[in-house]
């Protein structure tokens, strides 16, 4: 089986062990890994502040990019949504349409590729701590993913699994959202940093980087002991 | 310009819908609702379940078997509600039963009023317990179904602090949806009626820091009598 | 429709500092959001409720035109004075001409949106008309002189002792703070103005467009009341409002209690056929109804927005939006607060005016998820956000700097040297704590440093 690695720009720049991480995670399980380096960006910032434009030229370099994938897996559930639910409004080319319709049904985030499509709940990770994790609003909410990353963690050696009050509350990133309206974002980020901290938990574990960087931005400001840490990286950091 | 404001609407209404369909189409317009699977109560006998619902909502429910019973009961009711002025309504199961006259006899020191005087609205106003029957009963929900007549005024379930109603088995329907076609009967029948009013419970508010206060505008007392075994009242 | 949606970014950052406030909003809410979950958990088959009921408004929407002439017909036949509004000010009119021909003095009015996005008690007050709102939550915020916080509890945001003191001030009564008390004092207060009014004006939650019946559902009273006591009753009712048949309202009945307030069903629904019939005792001697427009036919124009029509007024999306329970209902600066008031104020008002309102919205998709008329209101907001740039109302500096990132992502080359570039301009910060010191983002939060190698060249590195 082979699998191309979408890797996000905000892992690129930032949180490039979690795209390691990832690779050694499908190394571990024997599966031929490409990562066509051409790849960017899926467009969503520009999507998600409503320009089209811009967003339908960063798509179409996408499905070019990645058409002849057999399966394409990405850490995060906000760029595969992206793929998988929004293209279609972003009126692709004629001569796209029919990668469009295949790269939709062939994308998938890390947690849902590995338990449904792969059928593994146990990669053999081991971690030994008490975590909590934090439902991504487009993985839970646009592509429907609740119960596997939650499966991946429970089987992991040595876990203690907590789960949070509210986990599924927004933690307020959105994007521009935590830019245009700071004070908004801030405060629903409170919220969910209270959350965290109700839950024991010394780690939050989550599969979208820029929740996981909003939640760790208060929690450093806060001076708060609890870390952030990507489901990818604590997936692969012992594996057997 | 009436006239006007109605071609305008319309037109331009048919004049946008018109750039195209939005999703409405998939299934054929007499897709049948699926009654809503709620607890497994709806397998006990419709009464119980009826009276259940009517208490959650904070109503009283008595089943009576006789026109003594329910005599008995409703001057038991009256009496510890302390009601000074009873308003009955001329509904033919409230005459059949003689409520009014029973509560006259027994309940000395109240007035018990049944609305034919020249002015009814004054003892609306003054009545502080409002006696009728009803159309039917709901059981899923302990719904009571009112509907206006020169009979029974909808004031009378309105105005007072209690409202007590009676009724009859028979007069019981499972669900909401079960009683849509009598619903619609009773539409067209004379004499025309100003309108139906559903009620479940005592008229009640949350919205001062969300604590349940009953009583607001309408009654704070709902009590069900429902007289059982299609017994002829003597 | 007047909005102050303009102000909406001042008045969050005020809002969210008032940590009382916020703990208020949030108790209310979640106190909703629970009752509406324990009462959905009941019915096996919610998700097909939700479709079904999804579908008949939808149908309902597609035949508008239709389904508004056979309401006129059914309800004027049975004795209803059916006028149509095309603006609010065409309604307020309507109102006002009843009004004088009655020689009202007093009108008493229930709980209706409508009437406040027309401006319907400022027209009559410059009638000289007095108009008291019933609904005991409107009724608080009339005293106060404010907008309604939420769709169904429009005074939650005052404590009790804000209201006992609202009382004592506005109604000269001794104070108290106890909420059965306070109930008390309002029902004797207004049960005066219900005997005395000429006019009840209300709003509905349907109208049937096959029998011609005005619905409205309540828990109160107040409209049961509104209804029945003074002379002439007026309904005013938003075109969309319309359903096709009787039967249809049992599905509406049965997600609307438990979407809003967490009941089965609520405690009074009126179906209102026509004026006094001969013989009764009470009930008013007409009835008229107002259908108003007010920008909704417009809607209709762009058939992925057309579902906003579909909104039967539940308050549920407010109750569960993260974004709400922090700032509040007043906020908007609209009658219609929250997500789905945040799909519908620009396109009643204007884009341009409410153009922060889509975008005052991490998308979290809550409000879709529990709404049930299953609309998908977080993506509505998408699409004002494209017709906001399509319109050009973004500002300036945005759009340059959204496509000068375009043109970074689109070209590897730039990408790389834009990353190489970003560290040198990094290496130049002071280090500390491994943090980036960034606008906006680091007066609450901090930001992370660039990780010195981006996945591409570490993935380079372990290739070779």
């Amino acid at each position: 089986m082979r699998v191309s690695l979408f890797i996000p720009c905000l892992v690129d720049q930032f949180y490039p062990q979690v795209g390691l991480s990832t690779l050694r995670l499908f190394r571990k399980l024997g599966l031929e890994v490409v990562y066509p380096s051409d790849q960017t960006c899926c467009g969503q910032p520009a999507f998600n502040s409503g320009y089209h434009e811009e967003a339908r030229k960063l798509a179409v370099r996408f499905l070019r990019i990645f058409s002849d994938a057999e399966y394409i897996v990405t850490p995060s559930g906000s760029c595969a949504s992206m793929v998988r639910v929004f293209y279609q409004d972003l009126s692709i080319p004629a001569d796209l349409q029919q990668s469009l319709d295949r790269v939709k049904e062939i994308i998938f985030e890390l947690a849902e590729f590995l338990v449904d499509i792969l059928k593994v709940t146990d990669v053999g990770a081991a971690f030994s701590a008490r975590v909590t994790y934090h439902d991504s609003c487009h993985l839970l909410r646009e592509l429907k993913v609740k119960d596997p990353p939650r499966a991946l963690i429970r089987n992991v050696k040595g876990i203690d699994f907590i789960e949070m009050p509210e986990s599924s509350t927004c933690c307020g990133f959105g994007g521009a959202f935590s830019i245009k309206f700071p004070e908004i974002s801030t405060a629903m980020l409170e919220e969910k940093v209270r959350s965290i901290q109700r839950s024991g938990a010394e780690y939050v574990v989550a599969s979208d980087a820029g929740c996981l960087m909003h939640i760790a931005g208060l929690l450093l400001r806060s001076r708060i002991p609890i870390k952030t840490l990507h489901l990818a990286e604590l997936l692969a950091v012992n594996l057997r | 310009m009436a006239a006007e404001a109605r071609a305008n609407i319309l037109n331009r209404v048919r004049r946008n819908l018109a750039v195209g369909v939005f999703r409405a189409g998939t299934k054929p317009a007499s897709f049948e609702m699926q009654r809503t699977a709620d607890r497994p109560n709806l397998q006990k006998p419709p009464i119980e379940v009826f009276e259940e619902e009517l208490t959650l909502v904070g109503g009283t429910f008595q089943r009576v078997s006789s026109q003594e019973q329910l005599c008995d009961a409703l001057r038991k009711v009256c009496d510890r509600g302390g009601y000074q002025n009873i308003a009955v309504s001329q509904e033919p199961l409230i005459e059949e039963l003689q409520v009014a006259e029973n509560l006259q006899r027994f309940l000395t020191g109240a007035r018990v009023s049944k609305l034919n005087s020249l002015d009814p609205m004054d003892e609306l106003r003054s009545a502080d317990a409002g006696v009728t029957a009803c159309e039917f009963l709901i059981a899923e929900t302990g719904t009571i179904v009112l509907r206006s007549s020169p009979l029974v005024p909808r004031s009378l379930s309105l105005l007072p602090h209690a409202h007590i109603v009676i009724a009859t088995e028979e007069q019981l329907f499972p669900t909401l949806v079960s009683c849509v076609p009598k619903l619609q009967h009773r539409l067209v029948q004379s004499p025309a009626s100003s309108c139906t009013t559903l009620v479940t419970g005592p008229s009640r508010t949350a919205d001062i820091e969300k604590v349940l206060v009953r009583g607001v505008h309408g009654p704070r007392e709902l009590h069900v009598f429902v007289l059982v075994k299609s017994e002829e009242p003597r | 429709m007047r909005i102050t949606s303009k102000a909406f970014k001042s008045r969050a950052r005020e809002k969210v500092l008032d940590l009382s406030a916020r703990q208020r909003y949030r108790g209310a809410t979640q106190h909703s959001v629970e009752a509406r979950n324990r009462v959905v958990q009941d019915v096996l088959n919610w998700e097909e409720l939700r479709e079904t009921a999804r579908i008949l408004k939808a149908q309902s929407i597609e035949q508008l035109a239709d389904l508004l002439q056979q309401l006129e017909e059914h309800a004027s036949a049975n004795g209803i004075h059916v006028h149509w509004a095309e603006t609010d000010q065409e309604a307020c009119n309507h109102v006002i001409e009843i009004a004088r021909r009655q020689h009202a003095s007093l009108i008493v009015k229930s709980k209706s949106m409508v009437s406040e996005e027309i401006f319907l008690s400022h027209a009559l007050e410059k009638e000289g008309i007095e108009t008291v709102e019933t609904d005991l939550g409107e009724f608080i915020v009339q005293l106060a002189g404010e907008l309604p916080f939420h769709i169904t509890t429009p005074a939650i945001h005052k404590s009790r002792e804000d209201i006992g003191k609202l009382f004592a001030n506005k109604l000269g009564v001794p104070y108290t703070s106890e909420p059965t008390e306070l109930t008390k004092i309002a029902r004797e207060v207004l049960r005066e103005k219900f005997l005395k009014a000429q006019i009840g004006i209300s709003g509905g939650n349907f109208a049937i467009a096959e029998t011609g019946q005005i619905v409205i559902v309540e828990n109160e009273g107040n409209a049961r009341l509104t209804i029945t006591l003074p002379r002439i009753h007026i309904a005013i009712l938003g075109i969309e409002k319309v359903i096709p048949r009787l039967e249809d309202l049992s599905t509406f009945l049965a997600i609307l209690a438990r979407s809003a307030t967490g009941q089965r069903i609520t405690s009074y629904v009126s179906l209102i056929r026509g004026p006094k019939q001969q013989g009764e005792i009470d009930g008013p001697d007409e009835v008229h109804l107002i259908l108003l427009d007010n920008g909704r036919s417009d809607i209709l124009a762009d058939r992925k927005m057309r579902e906003v029509l579909y909104c039967i007024r539940c308050g549920a999306c407010l109750n569960v939006c993260p974004v709400y329970q922090v700032v509040g209902g007043h906020t908007y600066g609209s009658v219609y607060p929250g997500p789905i008031g945040s799909a519908f104020t620009p396109l009643m008002a204007s884009l341009e005016e409410a153009k922060d309102l889509p975008y005052a919205s991490s998308l979290c998709g809550r409000c879709a998820e529990i709404c049930p008329v299953k609309i998908d209101v977080h993506h509505l907001l998408l699409w004002l956000r494209r017709k906001a740039v399509e319109e050009r109302l973004s500002n300036l500096f945005e759009r340059l700097i959204v496509q000068l990132w375009c043109m970074i992502m689109k070209n590897l080359q730039l990408y790389r040297i834009a990353s190489k570039f970003a560290r040198v301009l990094q290496a130049f910060l002071p280090k500390r704590d491994s943090v980036l010191p960034v606008p906006i983002w680091s007066k609450s939060r901090d930001f992370p440093r660039l990780a010195p190698k981006t996945f591409r060249e570490l993935w380079r590195e372990v290739e070779d």
